[in-house]
């Protein structure tokens, strides 16, 4: 409607984002190791899981946060579905907030 | 790490391994879509009242089945605490509309929580990313207790966010409810089943995810509600029976 992305010349894919629709959905969780000091699920949520039927708890989750962020290829633009800032600079502050939430308490 | 196996030998990378060229990703238990509403972009002059016109504006915001694809949608989305007053968030399962003509959702109820805009501003935005992640997670829902039970469908339809001027509202919403018409041909020990099994996410809902004490008072302060819990039914009614937790 706005005149973005006519038919004929969609906006390039992101390699990121070629990359991700071409993964294919992990079957089971178990063969898969992650480095460093990422965590893997908690294992009793997946204890008789079906072949790619997982459970994942909120830790696991929350450490894709600043890992992942490319924008999915679907989106609207968000103007076009009136999402947009309530009041303009106000809500700086949650940015941080969001952040945070990524260090997990223990709790 | 040997594998005798020569045909699954392809190492597996993850995001984690390499953001540019992993070659799996993590799929959701539940495919999931997200749709959001902001009632008073566009006419904002015209007059609310009007009940027929519910879902006019609500939109579809994408569809996901993986981890990636939530955190890719998460992170170009805007935070409930910078939402307009009267938007909302609803997530939920394929196929079924955020709203309770949705046959998933006629027979079902919610459990919800609202909570002071000014005294919550600071945490919405966490509250409703750890409810959107238990459902998204599958770790709300508590598996039936009888596996021969007719009952092994879901519960959880979905999660929705309320942005209002003076508060905010989460809700998770269900299939069935309390109510015994709610579960068809049910018997008193299939019933028993369900309510036991929506208690349970109650008590998930306002611990594990609000971060409140079992036990702890919530509501009579204000707007501060408790955790409460209602069918779609009673709520039509003056004064519905509501379960608290």
């Amino acid at each position: 409607r706005s005149g973005e992305g006519p038919s004929s010349s969609d906006p390039p894919i992101s390699a990121a984002s070629a990359t991700l629709g071409s993964a294919r959905p992990i079957e089971d969780l178990s063969k898969v190791t992650y480095p460093g000091k990422v965590q893997s699920p908690r294992k009793e949520l997946n204890e008789a899981a079906a072949p790619g039927k997982f459970r994942y708890d909120r830790e696991f989750l929350l450490q894709f946060m600043n890992v992942w962020s490319e924008k999915p290829q679907d989106m609207p633009p968000l103007a076009s579905i009136g999402m947009e800032q309530g009041q303009p600079g106000a809500g700086r502050a949650s940015t941080s907030g969001r952040r945070a939430s990524g260090m997990g308490s223990a709790a | 790490m040997a594998s005798s196996d020569q045909a699954g030998d392809e190492s597996i990378r993850t995001v984690f391994d390499d953001k540019e060229d992993f070659n799996v990703k993590h799929p959701l238990y539940n495919v999931w879509t997200l749709w959001f509403d902001n009632p008073s972009h566009k006419n904002a002059s015209a007059a609310k009242g009007s009940k027929d016109s519910w879902g006019e504006d609500l939109n579809k915001v994408v569809t996901f089945d993986s981890v990636e694809e939530f955190w890719g949608l998460y992170n170009n989305i805007i935070p409930p605490s910078e939402l307009p007053q009267k938007a909302n968030y609803y997530l939920f399962k394929e196929g079924i509309q955020p709203a309770w003509e949705d046959p998933a959702n006629a027979n079902g109820g919610k459990w919800s929580i609202q909570l002071p805009r000014d005294k919550s501003r600071k945490d919405i935005d966490k509250l409703w990313l750890y409810t959107m992640l238990s459902a998204i997670g599958e770790t709300l829902e508590t598996t039936p207790t009888s596996p021969n039970s007719e009952d092994l469908s879901e519960l959880i339809t979905g999660v929705i966010m309320s942005a209002r001027s003076n508060f905010y509202r989460i809700a998770i919403w269900t299939r069935k409810s309390d109510d015994p018409a709610s579960v068809p041909g049910g018997d008193a020990a299939a019933v028993q089943d369900v309510v036991k099994r929506l208690m349970a996410i109650g008590q998930k809902f306002k611990t594990e995810i609000l971060g409140f004490a079992p036990e702890q008072k919530l509501g009579g302060q204000g707007l501060m509600t408790d955790v409460e819990y209602q069918s779609h039914t009673e709520s039509e009614k003056k004064k519905g029976r509501k379960i608290t937790v």
